[in-house]
């Protein structure tokens, strides 16, 4: 049944649209790095974050907004990663963790 | 001769190509150095180097030899032939021709024990060059026969230059055996030959076309060179002059260009990087094929993303090619785009603290380790240092892992941070349990303070006798780290920490030789089963017969280790603060401890 | 048939006496089969010999483990104690059972019933276990239950600070094992509730990454815990202990659902060490080789969904509890009983064909 028109809506619908495909960009990145599927936001990289203690830097939230289409902003908090690598020595999935903040961080927009 | 002059035509248009960034401003550094004794030196080594190849010598006598008597033997036909045409002609100039097929020309000189010096000369350098060529020819049969287990795969360019030049020298030799079989003379090789195999009246047709053959082999040879391998003979000489007038490699990948076009370009496809890789059985990055790839300009992605950087290749190349430096800046070039923030870091507020001895800086694996720290802090005690722990509650990254990722430039912020954080104490030195840390603390920072790792800093207290050890029935192996070991050339602090305390078990493959554990910053797309196979390599060499413990220097190693080892994988502060105590400490030790517990 | 390849076909030996081995000959030796049990240590009962109260009903361990032993007694069960078999050579079509060099006796049928160890967790050196006194693992934690351990904080402390951590050792492809250990979930609930009968004022925080209720009435133990016993779960992973106030641990954590850090002081923190193989099968062509673990050796391999309890690649060696993979009791007992009808089918297809 087709949603219902009214004409107006009072604000704009916060639901993610999961039946929109993947952006070009997302499945870029997805197929640089296959591990990256792998995560199961366990949260252990976030725990573990260096830049975390400063910044609401993790990096499990960074794939479920990637997924989610909100590539700007992904891109904008990659860069806050200092690479430390000891998200990916404790990943219990073994995603390149590293790797895959690199390639993010690639997605926000161009410094002017 | 054709091919030989097309040869130092292309040469000379791809290195003028290269050096072109130079034209525009010349160094002045540059200048000076090229009309000093730094020529000189560059002649050395290209002696040292480019003919007897001794730094293959050193490390495998029977590859060494091979390459020298190639290089060598060819170097004394080359040079022996121009004395030898200008003493029997009196003229010193000639046509480049005229040396090489002098023998055609002249068959049959006299001109007494001279005459006969050069002749034996010529045949002495030809042996050489045979001798080598059938050693080489070997390596390809049997590669064990030289004691080497992998060799490069080549080519299709590299396998059609290398047939021409395996065929120049026999097919000299069995030119001027025939001349001199049917013309009379010759040297102790070609003359017996000649006499023996060529003398009947029957082969005198062949003898023109053996010379065609030999030369046309030789005139091919030249004409591929620049498009193969062999290139490196050229290159090489050129760049040893380079890099001895001071021209460094730039921090970027620019493969066409300047110095890391020469780096490029010198590499012979010698092979002697692949067997020092750990992952040889496994992945082919090593930096032959990766320089290829640079050179061909694709898939060198992969292959610099994939590479442990853990320095065996580097340590194994036989000209110093910078190789590591190549693979981070191929790093950084894919990852061009990143860039990063670092504006969310706190300014760090001076401190006030009395004068400490130590700065303890444990950084990012600082707390995945309280066993180390712990233990290191115990043994400040016990040798009366004070010290202040800097990163105790949070850590800000050395900048490191950046670098070794090829994104060097962004880490600006981090060094700022940490070098404020460091001069806003008061200490006489700087010690660090990461040798990651340790390596960008003195290389980057530009610190006032002097830079320790725990193993120095605790063998120095050694010898001043601020701690005391007695060696006891305990055996340890012991894993050089990548980043102590090789980068940073700390092989023997450790070793005497541990025969201080007990006894140190002799490895396969240890010091420059050590395999990396797996766990490397430099690796970024390496999957983790890929990692977990190296580490069980490196655990085969590891869990030698008798060793209760394996110990290593570095955080990230030992992590790495004690997840996959069958042994227990400690620190070497944890395995010192504990083992060999002498007698009377070792039980107020135990009081303080019982102490502690009520 | 000559006096060397003399066997006892009938004889079933059963390597193991803990919960798998014990039932496993009671449900042999009921249907009349002759069965002895090998076992390594110096009492039967493997690790229930170290549980206090089991879940989800609280039955104690030592009640279930006297009732098993009981009924083994009552069948006669030959025991061999103190014997921990290492090499089993075929022999015909049996078996010869080894320690070392020394011959332990022979069988028709051997089953595998050594059970698992405990993931060490000093491999986990973040979180400070053999470093800390506080530090615990859930086998600790059930021994101070059963008094045979003291608390590690005050006894003057009348509201400890409690945290559990799921999953140390499991689902973790870096430690070698990607399973799941099944039960440490329904364990660190129990256990939770457990400590807070003991200390009501305590806080206990469950730090889980999924929570796996799986058995009957699991969900319902988990439920009764947050609203009748107020113990807190927090989704999400511990990164380091350190030490804290006093002899109190500093702890962080990630809280995913809310998707924001946390740290707390505890006065205990619980590892649920998860279930790893005890030993490493090594299958050669008539010999079987029981040695130490490697990295990534899993648990014992058997043929299917059909003939569960029989290993892959060898005619009459079965497995039968938790060597297979993690397994509650209620399973393992469940297991026993088509493990020995497995045997009892093997064995008659033997007499068919002949070869007793």
């Amino acid at each position: 049944m087709p949603k219902p028109d009214f004409g107006f809506a009072f604000a704009p619908n916060r639901a993610l649209d999961l039946s929109a495909p993947l952006l070009p960009e997302v499945q870029v990145v997805l197929e640089a790095e296959p591990s990256i599927r792998a995560c199961m936001a366990c949260g252990q990289c976030a725990a573990v974050c260096t830049a975390g203690a400063f910044t609401p830097l993790a990096f499990y939230r960074l794939v479920l907004e990637l997924r989610g289409g909100d590539v700007a902003a992904v891109g904008e908090r990659a860069r806050h990663c200092m690479l430390c690598g000891k998200c990916q020595m404790t990943c219990p999935r073994g995603v390149n963790i590293r790797n895959a903040v690199l390639l993010m961080a690639a997605l926000a927009p161009p410094k002017p | 001769m054709l091919g030989f002059m097309f040869a130092l035509v292309v040469l000379l248009l791809r290195y003028l190509w290269w050096l072109r960034s130079l034209w525009r401003r010349p160094s002045s550094r540059l200048l000076s150095r090229m009309f000093s004794k730094h020529s000189l030196l560059a002649v050395r080594e290209i002696f040292a180097e480019g003919l007897l190849h001794l730094r293959i010598y050193k490390r495998n006598r029977r590859l060494g030899f091979m390459h020298m008597s190639l290089a060598l033997g060819w170097f004394m036909m080359i040079v022996g032939g121009k004395f030898e045409t200008w003493f029997h002609s009196g003229q010193f100039l000639h046509g480049t021709w005229y040396a090489v097929f002098f023998r055609y020309f002249e068959p049959q000189t006299a001109g007494g024990w001279a005459g006969r010096f050069w002749l034996h000369y010529m045949d002495l350098g030809l042996l050489l060059v045979l001798t080598g060529l059938t050693l080489a020819i070997m390596k390809r049969i049997r590669k064990r026969i030289l004691g080497i287990h992998s060799s490069t795969r080549h080519t299709l360019v590299n396998r059609v230059a290398l047939t021409f030049l395996w065929m120049i020298f026999p097919l000299r030799l069995v030119a001027e055996a025939l001349t001199f079989g049917q013309h009379g003379g010759g040297g102790f090789l070609t003359g017996s030959l000649g006499r023996c195999c060529f003398s009947s009246g029957m082969l005198a047709g062949l003898e023109l076309p053996l010379w065609w053959a030999y030369s046309l082999s030789l005139g091919a040879f030249f004409v591929v060179l620049p498009f193969s391998r062999y290139l490196h003979i050229p290159t090489e000489m050129a760049l040893i002059f380079l890099r001895h007038w001071g021209l460094r490699a730039a921090e970027d990948l620019q493969p066409e260009k300047a110095l890391q076009a020469f780096e490029i370009h010198a590499c012979s496809a010698c092979g002697l990087c692949l067997d020092v890789c750990p992952a040889i059985k496994d992945h082919p990055f090593q930096s032959a094929y990766f320089l290829r790839a640079l050179r061909s300009g694709k898939g060198w992605e992969s292959l610099a993303s994939t590479c442990l950087s853990c320095g065996a290749c580097e340590e194994a190349c036989p000209i110093n090619l910078g190789l590591e430096k190549l693979r981070t800046a191929a790093r950084g070039k894919i990852h061009e785009k990143h860039h990063a923030v670092y504006s969310y870091l706190p300014t760090v507020a001076p401190v006030e603290t009395s004068r400490v001895d130590v700065l303890l800086f444990t950084g990012c694996m600082g707390r995945m380790k309280p066993a180390t720290t712990k233990a290191l802090k115990d043994l400040f005690e016990e040798a009366g240092l004070t010290w202040v722990h800097l990163d105790e509650q949070e850590s800000i990254c050395c900048g490191r892992p950046l670098a070794l990722a090829g994104r060097a430039s962004e880490a600006g912020a981090l060094r700022e941070f940490n070098r404020n954080l460091i001069q806003g104490q008061q200490a006489r030195m700087l010690v660090t349990t990461c040798p990651i840390c340790l390596k960008q603390f003195r290389d980057d920072y530009g610190l006032e303070l002097p830079v320790y790792h725990h193993s120095e800093m605790l063998w120095y207290c050694l010898r001043a006798g601020r701690l005391k050890r007695e060696k006891g029935t305990a055996c340890f192996s012991y894993h050089d780290p990548c980043e102590l070991g090789r980068k940073s050339a700390c092989y023997q602090a450790p070793r005497e920490l541990l025969q201080s305390c007990g006894t140190l078990l002799p490895l396969e493959r240890e010091q420059a030789d050590a395999l990396c554990c797996g766990n490397s910053l430099g690796a970024l797309s390496l999957s983790l089963s890929e990692r977990q196979a190296l580490t069980s390599r490196t655990l085969k060499v590891l869990e030698v017969p008798g060793a209760a413990c394996v110990v290593t220097a570095c955080p990230l190693c030992q992590h790495n280790l004690a997840r996959q080892s069958r042994l227990p994988v400690r620190d070497l502060a944890e395995v010192l603060a504990v083992t060999g105590l002498p007698e009377q400490h070792g039980q107020r030790t135990a009081a303080l401890a019982a102490v502690q517990e009520l | 048939m000559n006096a060397s390849e003399y066997l006892p076909n009938d004889e079933v030996a059963i390597i193991g006496g803990g919960p798998a081995g014990m039932q496993t000959a009671l449900a042999l030796s009921e249907r009349g089969f002759s069965v002895r049990i090998y076992e390594q240590k110096e009492q039967l009962g493997g690790h229930l010999k170290g549980w206090h109260h089991l879940f989800p009903h609280g039955v104690a361990a030592s009640d279930l483990l006297g009732q098993l032993k009981e009924q083994v007694l009552a069948r006669a069960v030959p025991l061999h104690l103190g014997q921990s078999v290492d090499r089993l050579q075929k022999v015909g079509a049996g078996w010869a059972l080894w320690q070392g060099e020394r011959p332990l006796g022979r069988a028709g049928v051997v089953v595998l019933a050594n059970g698992f160890a405990l993931f060490d967790a000093r491999r986990k050196e973040e979180y400070g276990y053999g470093l800390y006194p506080s530090v615990l693992t859930a086998a600790d934690l059930e021994a101070v239950f059963r008094k045979e351990q003291p608390w590690p904080f005050g006894s003057d402390r009348m509201a400890p600070q409690v945290g559990f951590v799921h999953c140390v050792g499991s689902r973790d492809l870096k430690c070698g094992s990607p399973h799941c250990s099944k039960l440490c979930c329904v364990t660190a609930v129990k256990q939770a509730m457990a400590v807070k009968s003991l200390f009501p004022e305590a806080q206990v925080y469950c730090f889980y990454m999924d929570l796996r209720m799986h058995g009957l009435e699991y969900e319902e133990l988990y439920r009764k815990a947050q609203v009748d016993y107020g113990v807190r779960f927090i989704r999400g992973r511990l990164s380091e202990a350190a030490p804290g106030q006093g002899k109190r641990l500093h702890v962080k954590a990630e809280d995913t659902l809310q998707g924001r850090p946390l740290h707390l002081q505890l006065d205990m923190l619980v590892l649920m060490s998860g279930m790893v193989p005890a030993f490493l099968l090594e299958q050669q062509e008539r010999a079987v080789f029981l040695k130490e673990p490697v990295f990534g050796s899993g648990f014992v391999p058997v043929q299917g969904l059909l003939a569960a309890g029989s290993v892959v690649q060898q005619e009459g060696l079965f497995a039968s509890g938790a060597c297979k993979g993690p397994a509650t009791l209620p399973e393992v007992f469940a297991d026993a009983s088509a493990v020995a009808r497995e045997v009892e089918q093997y064995l008659k297809s033997l007499k068919a064909v002949g070869h007793a």
